[in-house]
C-alpha cells in the first residue's frame, strides 16, 4: 500500500513496494526530525529499509511481531 | 521444451565448441590477447543467457566461477597455466553434460550439481591464487557432514581437513550470511523478503555492508546491506532457499580456520581510535550502566570460550555489539572487522580490543579482566575424543613410515605432517620445531617426537643437516628424559593400541609413503606429500573419475544427440534457391503454351524440336536447383576436426607421450551426412595412432626421432570426391606381427601368409576381429577395429588406402564423394529386362565376337588389348536361366568395369543410354538384398533397379 505523506508524519501500511523508496526518501529530507509511524507495516522492500538505515528518521511505531520488528527495533532508538 | 529453452541449447553448444577451441589456442599462445577477448565474450554471453533459466541456477554459478577466473587472467591477474586450461575444460565438459539433462527434458542431475560446485570452490580458488585454499574450502563443505569428514581424515593432514565438531553453534540451529549484490534490485530480488521467509527463521539483523553514503550521493536502489539470521532449520532447506543466490549466500560452519597460524602483519584489525566508545553517548546513567554491564558479559563470554564452539560465540558476541551500536547510534563495521579477524587468526582477541574500547569510560566497563589466561584458552585448542583417535592413527602410521631408513622426502612429508597437527592443537613453536627436523633428515627425533606425542614435550633443536646419527642419538636422550619430566599437557592419553582400524590405517599411508618416495617431493613442500598419489594426477581432471561416473550415467539415459536435426545454412545459399525456383516456374510455364500449340500443329517434328528445347531449359535449371540443394548441406569437415586438438591433448597427456597435430584444409567440404559419418572413424583412426602409433619420448629418442611425434589431419578436393588424409611418424605397423596374428586366428593360412607382401599384410588390419592389442584400453584395441571403419566408409560410398613404413609411420587416406545424390548411371538390357550400372566403375564397353571368347577352366575369359579378362554373364550372376545374347554379327555385348586391381567383363544383351539419377538406396527387407545400390525413377516413371556388380562379383 503506499505511504501517507503528511506534513507531521509518514504512515506505513500494509507492504511497501520498491517504488516507495524514492518518495520515502525526498519527504524524510523535507521533514527531518518527523516520525515513521511502521505499526501497520507487513513488509517492506529492502530498498525502503534502505532508506529507513541510512537517514534514520525517527520511528514512532513498530509492527507488533514478528521478524519484521526485530529488524526495525534497532532503528527506533534515538 | 518451450522455444527459448530449445535456442538456449542450441547456441550453448556452439558456445562450448568456440569456447574449447579458444582454451586450447590460449595454451599454445597464453599471451593472445585477442584469443582470451573472445573467450571471455564466450563465457561471459554463456552465463548471461542461462541467467534466463533460475531452474538451472548451478549452471550459471559454476560458468559465473569461470568467468571470474577468466577475468583475472584478462587482467593480467592470473597466469593462463594448463591448470587454469584443465578446470576451465572441466567446467565446459560439465556444461555439456548439463545440457544434455536439459535437452532431455529434466532438472540437471543432483551429482552434476554437486559437481559444479566443487568445481567452481576451485575456480574461485585458483582466482585467488592457490590451489591450496580449494582444499580448505573443499573439505570445510565436507566438514559439515561428519560421514563425509570420516574417511578422508585417515588418509589427509590434519591441518588441512577440518575439525569435526558440531556444525552449528546451538543445538539444531545454523547461521547464515546473506550479501546480496548491489543490483540485485534490478533483477527483482527483495533480500529482506527472502531472509523473512528463510525455513525456521529465530533471529535477523541488518546492516549496511559500507557504511551510509551522504545524502547527494545516497542510491536506496543500490543494495548496501548485509542480513544475518539463525534458523532452526537444515542445511538443505537453507540452501534450497537460497538457492537462486548461492554465491551471495554462506551459512556460517566452525571450519572457517584451518588452525594454520598466520602472521600478524596480514590481519587488518580495525584502527582502535576508529572504536568508538559507547560512553558520553548522551544516554541516562542508568543505561550507560546497563550497556557496560552488557559489555563486561561479554568479556566473560569471550574467557570462557570453549574452542570448538569458538566462531558460533564470537558471531554471537559480534552481534550483541553491533546492537548496542546500533542502539547508540555508532556504526558498527569496525565489529565487523574484528570478527573477521577473530575467524582468520583463531583468537578472540580482536573482538575484545573493540570491547575495551567500546567500554572505555562507562560504569564497570573500564575494568578489563586479566588478558593472560583468555588469550591462552583461546589459543590452545582441546581435541575431541574422534580427534585423539585419529591422531593415534595418524601417529602409527607416521612411526610405520620412519621405520629403517627412510629417504629424505619421506621424512619431510612425516614432519610436516606432524607439524601440521601440532599447529592444529594451537601449539605453534611445536609445530615449527619438527618441520626444522624434517628439513634436517632428522629421523631419530622424528620418531622420538611420535614417541612422545602425548606428553606434549618440547621438541629437541634440530640438529644441523648433515647431521650423524651420533649427534643425533644425543637430542633424542634429551627428549626422552624431558618428556618424563614434563607434566602431561592437554588430556590423559589413551594408550596408542594397535586396533584393526590403526592397522588398516597404517596399510593407506605406507602405501600413500611409497607413491610419495616414488615422486620424490622436495624437502619442505606442501604437507599433502603422503596423499601425493593423487595430487599427481590432479593436473589431468580434478573431479574427472567423478565426471566419468555421471557421464556413463547420462549415456545410460540415452540422450542422442549425436544426430543433430538441425543445419545452419547461410542465407545466399537460400538466396540462390529462391532465384532458381523463380526461373522453373518461369519455364514450367510455357509447357501449357506447347501442348496447345501441339493439339493444332500439322507439324510434329516442329513441336518435338520445341519440346525438346523447353526440356533443355528446364534441365538447366533442375541441375542448378540440384546443386544449390546439395549446397545446403555442405558441411566443412573442419567441423569434425574441432574435437581432434582436445582428444590430441587429453590422450597424449593421459598416455605420456608428446605430441603435436596439424591440421590442413578444414574449408574443405563435403555433405553433410557424410561429414557426420566421417566422425566415429576418424576419431578411431587418430586414438590408433596415439595408442599404438606413436611411441612414448624415450622410444622415439632411441630410434633417433624427435620427442614430440606428429599427426597431420589434411582434408583436400580432388576432382569430384574429398580426400581426408591422417598420417603420424610413429612407429608404423609390423607386418610380421600383423601375419602372426591373422595366422592365429585362423584368417589366413601359411601358404597366403608366405606368398604376401607387406603391403597386402598391412591391409589385414582391415579384417574383420582383428586386433593386435593385447590389452583393451579404453581407447581402443575393443574390436571396434579398422572394418568397422572401413565398411562406415565405404557406407558413404567412399573409399580407404592404408599405407604403412615400420619405423617410420602410417598413413590412411579416405576418398569420399563430394555428394550423395547424383550418379552417373549406365543403362544395360539383359534378359528383356533393363538395369542400370553406376558409370564409375566401368572402363569400357565393347562389343566381343563369340569367338574371341575362351574358356579356360570353365572360366569364361577374352583378351582385350593385351589383357586377359574374365568374363561373367550377367544373367548367370541375377540367377536368370538365360544365356546372354549375342547380336547380329555374332558380337556379344561386354561392360568391363574395374573391380579392385583386376578389369572384369560382364557379358550384356546390350547396351542403352546414360543418365544422370537420383539414386536411392534400398530400405527395409529389400535392403538386406546383396546386388543392388538401389533404385531410381526414369522419366517414363518405371523403376530401374540399379546393380551393385562389386557385390554380384
Amino acid at each position: 500500500m503506499p505511504i501517507e505523506f503528511s506534513d507531521e508524519r509518514a504512515v506505513l501500511t500494509g507492504v511497501c513496494a520498491v517504488e516507495e523508496a524514492e518518495s520515502l526518501l525526498s519527504w524524510v529530507l523535507q521533514h527531518p526530525g518527523a516520525p515513521v509511524d511502521a505499526a501497520a507495516c507487513e513488509h517492506l522492500h529492502s530498498a525502503v529499509l534502505q532508506v529507513l538505515m541510512a537517514r534514520r528518521p525517527p520511528i514512532s511505531a513498530l509492527p507488533a511481531t514478528g521478524a519484521l520488528q526485530q529488524v526495525l527495533q534497532p532503528l527506533m532508538a534515538a | 521444451m518451450n522455444p527459448l529453452l530449445e535456442q538456449f541449447v542450441i547456441e550453448s553448444r556452439d558456445f562450448l565448441e568456440s569456447i574449447a577451441q579458444g582454451l586450447l589456442t590460449l595454451e599454445r599462445e597464453p599471451d593472445n590477447s585477442e584469443a582470451i577477448d573472445e573467450l571471455f565474450r564466450g563465457v561471459h554471453t554463456l552465463k548471461g543467457n542461462s541467467g534466463l533459466f533460475p531452474e538451472y541456477a548451478a549452471f550459471t554459478h559454476m560458468v559465473h566461477a569461470g568467468e571470474d577466473l577468466l577475468d583475472a587472467v584478462r587482467d593480467g591477474q592470473r597466469p593462463f597455466n594448463p591448470e587454469v586450461a584443465d578446470h576451465l575444460l572441466e567446467c565446459m565438459d560439465i556444461v555439456s553434460a548439463m545440457l544434455d539433462c536439459i535437452e532431455g527434458g529434466n532438472d540437471l542431475a543432483p551429482s552434476l550439481c554437486d559437481a559444479g560446485k566443487t568445481l567452481a570452490v576451485s575456480l574461485r580458488a585458483l582466482r585467488e591464487g592457490s590451489l591450496g585454499a580449494a582444499a580448505d574450502a573443499g573439505d570445510n563443505a565436507a566438514a559439515d557432514d561428519p560421514a563425509a569428514a570420516g574417511a578422508p581424515a585417515d588418509e589427509t593432514d590434519p591441518s588441512i581437513s577440518a575439525p569435526l565438531g558440531d556444525a552449528s553453534a546451538a543445538a539444531g540451529s545454523i547461521q547464515f550470511r546473506y550479501t546480496p549484490e548491489p543490483a540485485c534490485f534490478f533483477k527483482g530480488d527483495d533480500p529482506l523478503f527472502t531472509a523473512i521467509n528463510a525455513p525456521g527463521l529465530l533471529s535477523l539483523s541488518v546492516s549496511p555492508l559500507q557504511p551510509w553514503p551522504d545524502v547527494d550521493v545516497f542510491d536506496p536502489y543500490a543494495c548496501n546491506l548485509i542480513i544475518d539470521g539463525v534458523c532452526d532449520a537444515t542445511r538443505e532447506a537453507l540452501e534450497h532457499h537460497f538457492r537462486y543466490v548461492p554465491d551471495q549466500f554462506e551459512l556460517s560452519t566452525l571450519a572457517a580456520n584451518s588452525g594454520q597460524a598466520v602472521p600478524a602483519e596480514e590481519i587488518e584489525e580495525p584502527d582502535p581510535q576508529r572504536v568508538m566508545t559507547l560512553a558520553g553517548r548522551g544516554l541516562s546513567e542508568e543505561e550507560e550502566a546497563a550497556a557496560g554491564r552488557i559489555l563486561r558479559c561479554q568479556y566473560e563470554v569471550l574467557a570462557r570460550i570453549n574452542p570448538e564452539n569458538s566462531a558460533g560465540v564470537w558471531r554471537s558476541v559480534a552481534f550483541v555489539l553491533r546492537g548496542l551500536a546500533s542502539s547508540h547510534g555508532i556504526a558498527h563495521d569496525h565489529i565487523d572487522e574484528a570478527l573477521d579477524a577473530c575467524l582468520k587468526t583463531d583468537s578472540g582477541d580482536p573482538l575484545a580490543r573493540v570491547l575495551d574500547r567500546m567500554a572505555a569510560g562507562t560504569p564497570h566497563g573500564g575494568e578489563a579482566p586479566a588478558p593472560a589466561p583468555r588469550s591462552t584458552a583461546v589459543r590452545a585448542r582441546v581435541l575431541s575424543d574422534t580427534e585423539f583417535e585419529m591422531v593415534d592413527r595418524i601417529l602409527a602410521g607416521h612411526a610405520k613410515m620412519l621405520d629403517g631408513e627412510p629417504v629424505a622426502s619421506v621424512c619431510s612429508a612425516a614432519a610436516s605432517a606432524l607439524a601440521g597437527m601440532r599447529r592444529y592443537e594451537g601449539q605453534t613453536e611445536a609445530a615449527n620445531a619438527i618441520e626444522a627436523l624434517g628439513v634436517g633428515g632428522d629421523v631419530g627425533s622424528l620418531r622420538a617426537v611420535i614417541a612422545n606425542w602425548q606428553d606434549g614435550s618440547a621438541v629437541p633443536a634440530a640438529a644441523a643437516p648433515a647431521a650423524k646419527p651420533a649427534a643425533a642419538a644425543a637430542p633424542v636422550k634429551s627428549a626422552a628424559s624431558a618428556g618424563t619430566a614434563q607434566a602431561p599437557a592437554t588430556r590423559p592419553a589413551p594408550p596408542i593400541t594397535p586396533a584393526a582400524a590403526a592397522a588398516a590405517a597404517v596399510q593407506k599411508t605406507v602405501a600413500a609413503a611409497t607413491a610419495a618416495t616414488a615422486t620424490a617431493r622436495p624437502a619442505g613442500t606442501r604437507p599433502a606429500a603422503n596423499v601425493s598419489a593423487t595430487v599427481a594426477e590432479r593436473p589431468m581432471a580434478p573431479a574427472g573419475s567423478g565426471l566419468e561416473a555421471i557421464r556413463s550415467e547420462l549415456a545410460e539415459a540415452a540422450i542422442d544427440h549425436s544426430a543433430n536435426r538441425v543445419l545452419k545454412v547461410s542465407q545466399e545459399k537460400i538466396d540462390r534457391l529462391m532465384d532458381l525456383i523463380g526461373e522453373m516456374v518461369v519455364a514450367k510455364n510455357a509447357l501449357p503454351y506447347l501442348a496447345a500449340r501441339a493439339e493444332v500443329s500439322t507439324n510434329p517434328r516442329e513441336i518435338a524440336r520445341e519440346i525438346k528445347n523447353q526440356y533443355g531449359v528446364i534441365n538447366r535449371i533442375a541441375e542448378e536447383m540440384q546443386d544449390a540443394i546439395m549446397q545446403v548441406r555442405m558441411l566443412p569437415v573442419g567441423n569434425i576436426f574441432q574435437r581432434f586438438p582436445r582428444l590430441v591433448r587429453d590422450i597424449s597427456r593421459k598416455l605420456g607421450k608428446q605430441v603435436e597435430l596439424y591440421m590442413e584444409g578444414e574449408d574443405a567440404e563435403a555433405d553433410k551426412n557424410i561429414v557426420e559419418s566421417l566422425a566415429d572413424p576418424l576419431i578411431h583412426i587418430v586414438r590408433n595412432s596415439l595408442d599404438h602409433g606413436l611411441e612414448p619420448p624415450d622410444e622415439r629418442r632411441a630410434a633417433g626421432k624427435a620427442d614430440t611425434g606428429i599427426i597431420r589431419i589434411t582434408a583436400f578436393q580432388e576432382a569430384d570426391r574429398v580426400i581426408i588424409e591422417i598420417s603420424d611418424d610413429g612407429r608404423g605397423i609390423d607386418p610380421a606381427r600383423i601375419k602372426t596374428k591373422a595366422l592365429e586366428k585362423g584368417l589366413i593360412d601359411e601358404a597366403r601368409a608366405s606368398s604376401m607382401t607387406d603391403h597386402e599384410a598391412v591391409q589385414l588390419v582391415f579384417a574383420a576381429g582383428f586386433s593386435t592389442a593385447e590389452q583393451i584400453s579404453d581407447l581402443s584395441g575393443r574390436g571396434v577395429g579398422m572394418d568397422v571403419v572401413r565398411s562406415a566408409i565405404e557406407k558413404a560410398h567412399g573409399s580407404v588406402q592404408l599405407s604403412s613404413e615400420l619405423g617410420r609411420g602410417t598413413r590412411i587416406r579416405i576418398a569420399l564423394p563430394l555428394s550423395m545424390a547424383v550418379t552417373n548411371v549406365m543403362i544395360i538390357r539383359s534378359a528383356e529386362q533393363m538395369f542400370g550400372v553406376q558409370m564409375d566403375m566401368v572402363v569400357e564397353t565393347v562389343r566381343v565376337p563369340a569367338k574371341s571368347i575362351h574358356e579356360i577352366k570353365q572360366q569364361r575369359t577374352t583378351v582385350l588389348r593385351g589383357r586377359i579378362v574374365p568374363l561373367y554373364a550377367l544373367n548367370d550372376l541375377l540367377r536368370i536361366p538365360e544365356p546372354p545374347r549375342p547380336n547380329e554379327e555374332g558380337e556379344v555385348a561386354v561392360l568391363v568395369i574395374r573391380l579392385g586391381d583386376q578389369d572384369v567383363g560382364v557379358i550384356v544383351d546390350d547396351f542403352d543410354a546414360t543418365l544422370d539419377l537420383i539414386l536411392k538406396p534400398l530400405d527395409g527387407v529389400l535392403g538386406e538384398l546383396g546386388g543392388y545400390s538401389g533404385t531410381a525413377l526414369l522419366g517414363d516413371g518405371s523403376v530401374l533397379m540399379v546393380l551393385n556388380l562389386k557385390e554380384l562379383l
